[in-house]
C-alpha cells in the first residue's frame, strides 16, 4: 500500500514539474498584451540642456533636436515656463542663434535656472538621438539615453550596456560608454543613460591599427541580460561600421615618429580639429580640416613607446594641449592613459616599428 | 508469494515488439526528424537568397544537430532497452536510469556549458548607406534551464523506482504463472 501510495505521489510530482517548467518558459515569451511587441527598444533622450553649456553647444543640440522633430518648438524652464523669444524653426540657423541668446539671458537674470527642455506647440518634449555635451579638444561628450520597455512577463536581469569603438580588424577594442547592470521590472520602461566620452587622439589611432584600407569608424555595441528569473540569458555584440569616403591615408611609422596624412578629412571626426598636444616629450598634432587628416607623434629624435611608458610608469596621465600661453593641461585616468599607451604599441607593431 | 529473481534472472523476460517500436520511435526523433529540418532548413534559406549572410548561424545550427543525433545514438539503443522490459523488472530500471543518466551527458554534449553561440553576417544589409551593421553575435545561455531538465530527470529516476516497487508483485505473479 505504501509502495503504491509513493509511486501516486511521484507520479504527482514529475507530471507537475514537467507541466510547470514547460508553462514557466511557454509564459514567458508570450507578451501580457499579445497585439504588442514583447520588448519596445529606443535610443534617445529627452532635450532638456545645461544653459551653462556653451553658446555652440546648445546651438548644435538646438537645431538637430528641432531639425529632426520637423515642427518649431520653443524652450521651457524646468517649472514649466516658456522663455521669450526662443521659437526655433528647422532648418533656420538664424532662430537657433536667437533662442540661445534668449535662454543665455534668462538664466543670467533668473539664476535659479539651471535647465531648459524644447518643447513643440502641443508641449511634446523633443528628444535627440545624442545630445552633445561640453567637449574640449581631446575628449568628445555625448550623452543618450536607452530606454527599454518590458512587455513580458518576467522581469529582465542584469541587463548591461556598453559602446566600443573598434578597428576595422577587430583586434582593438576601446569601450565609450558603459551602463552598470540594471533590472526592468515586467510593465516597465526603463532608461538606461548613456554618456560616451570619445577621445580624438584614441579615436584616430584606433582607425589606424586595423588593416589600414579605410578610415570607416567601427563600433560595438554589447549588450547582455538575463531572463526567466535568471535561468537563461543572452549576450549580444553587434558590429557597425560607418562608411568612410577618405580614401586611405599615407602612413610612415617607425619608432619615433608616427606620421599619417590624408588629403580628404575624416567625416567622423570634427570638422574643425586642430589639436596641439604635448604628452611627456612627445609631441602630437591631429588637423581634421577641409584640407585633410593628418596626424603627427613625435618629433622623430625620441623612441614614443619608452616616452610614453616612462610617463606611465611615474603615474603621471597628464596630456598638455595647445601651446603656451593658451595651453591647458588634461589629466588622463590611469586606464584611458593605459589604452592610449596600449594603441600606440600597437600601431607601432602594425607598422613593423 | 511469488519466488524473487535476480537482476540476471530478469533480463531473459522482455518483449521485442515493446523494444523495437521504442527504438524506431528513437531514431525517428534523434536522427529523422534532425535531418529532415536540417533540410528543410537548408531549402529555406537557399530559397531566401539569404546564403551568405545565414551561413554562420545555419553552420552552428548545422553542428548542433549533427552533434545531437551522433551523440543521441546510444540513446537508441538504450530506448530499446528500456521498453523491452516491462514495469517491474529490475532490468527496466537499470536501463532507464543509464538512460536517464546518458540524456543529461547527452544534453551537455550538445550544448557545451549550457550555451549555444551564434553568429550572424550582416555586412549585406544596408549596402549602399554610409551607415552598416557589420555582424552580430548572440551566444543563448540557458544553463539553468538546463540545470532544472537534469532535476527533472532525477526525479524521473526516482519514479522509475517507484514504477518497478509497485508493479514488482505483479510482474513477479506474471513470472510464475
Amino acid at each position: 500500500m505504501h509502495v503504491k501510495a509513493f509511486s501516486v505521489i511521484m507520479h504527482a510530482v514529475y507530471a507537475l514539474a514537467i507541466a510547470g517548467l514547460i508553462l514557466f518558459v511557454a509564459l514567458g515569451f508570450i507578451p501580457q498584451d499579445t497585439g504588442e511587441m514583447p520588448l519596445d527598444v529606443k535610443l534617445e533622450a529627452e532635450s532638456t540642456y545645461e544653459v551653462s553649456e556653451s553658446n555652440g553647444v546648445l546651438e548644435y543640440n538646438f537645431s538637430d533636436a528641432v531639425d529632426n522633430h520637423g515642427n518649431p518648438a520653443e524652450a521651457y524652464t524646468d517649472a514649466g515656463v516658456k522663455i521669450p523669444g526662443t521659437m526655433i524653426y528647422p532648418e533656420d540657423d538664424a532662430s537657433v542663434t536667437a533662442a540661445v541668446t534668449a535662454v543665455k539671458a534668462y538664466a543670467a537674470l533668473n539664476p535659479d535656472v539651471t535647465t531648459v527642455t524644447l518643447k513643440d506647440g502641443d508641449g511634446n518634449v523633443l528628444t535627440q538621438m545624442m545630445i552633445m555635451k561640453e567637449s574640449n579638444e581631446i575628449t568628445t561628450n555625448m550623452y543618450t539615453e536607452i530606454s527599454i520597455t518590458n512587455r513580458l512577463r518576467y522581469d529582465l536581469i542584469d541587463i548591461a550596456i556598453g559602446v566600443d569603438q573598434l578597428n576595422d580588424s577587430g583586434t582593438v577594442s576601446y569601450r565609450v560608454a558603459e551602463c552598470p547592470p540594471s533590472t526592468i521590472k515586467t510593465g516597465e520602461t526603463f532608461s538606461l543613460p548613456i554618456d560616451i566620452s570619445i577621445n580624438s587622439l584614441n579615436s584616430a589611432l584606433i582607425m589606424l591599427t586595423g588593416s589600414g584600407d579605410t578610415l570607416s569608424m567601427y563600433m560595438g555595441f554589447d549588450v547582455s541580460g538575463r531572463y526567466l528569473y535568471g535561468l537563461a540569458g543572452a549576450s549580444i555584440y553587434a558590429t557597425a561600421v560607418f562608411e568612410s569616403t577618405t580614401a586611405a591615408p599615407d602612413v610612415d611609422i617607425s619608432a619615433t615618429q608616427i606620421s599619417i596624412t590624408s588629403t580628404d578629412p575624416i567625416d567622423q571626426l570634427p570638422s574643425d580639429l586642430n589639436v596641439t598636444a604635448t604628452i611627456g616629450a612627445i609631441t602630437v598634432t591631429i588637423v581634421n580640416d577641409s584640407t585633410g587628416f593628418s596626424v603627427v607623434m613625435g618629433d622623430g629624435t625620441v623612441n614614443i613607446v619608452d616616452e610614453l611608458q616612462d610617463q606611465y610608469d611615474e603615474g603621471d596621465y597628464t596630456i598638455e594641449v595647445g601651446v603656451p600661453p593658451d595651453n591647458e593641461v588634461i589629466t588622463l585616468t590611469q586606464e584611458e592613459y593605459a589604452q592610449m599607451l596600449d594603441l600606440v604599441k600597437q600601431v607601432m607593431e602594425a607598422g613593423g616599428a | 508469494m511469488p519466488e524473487e529473481t535476480t537482476l540476471k534472472q530478469d533480463m531473459r523476460h522482455g518483449s521485442w515488439g515493446k523494444g523495437i517500436l521504442a527504438g524506431v520511435l528513437s531514431f525517428i526523433s534523434i536522427v529523422a526528424v534532425p535531418l529532415a529540418l536540417m533540410w528543410f532548413l537548408e531549402g529555406l534559406v537557399a530559397s531566401m537568397g539569404a546564403g551568405d549572410e545565414m551561413a554562420e548561424i545555419f553552420n552552428t545550427l548545422n553542428e548542433t544537430i549533427w552533434r545531437l543525433m551522433i551523440y543521441g545514438i546510444p540513446l537508441i539503443a538504450l530506448a530499446f532497452l528500456t521498453s523491452f522490459y516491462v514495469k517491474g523488472n529490475k532490468a527496466k530500471v537499470l536501463f532507464t536510469v543509464i538512460a536517464l543518466s546518458y540524456s543529461i551527458i547527452w544534453l551537455f554534449l550538445v550544448f557545451p556549458g549550457g550555451e549555444l553561440p551564434v553568429s550572424l553576417e550582416t555586412s549585406g544589409l544596408f549596402p549602399d548607406g554610409e551607415f552598416s551593421l557589420d555582424s552580430i553575435s548572440l551566444t543563448l545561455d540557458f544553463l539553468g534551464i538546463m540545470l532544472l531538465l537534469v532535476i527533472i530527470m532525477l526525479l524521473r529516476m526516482v519514479l522509475s523506482y517507484a514504477v518497478y516497487k509497485s508493479n514488482r508483485e505483479k510482474y513477479l505473479k506474471k513470472l510464475s504463472e
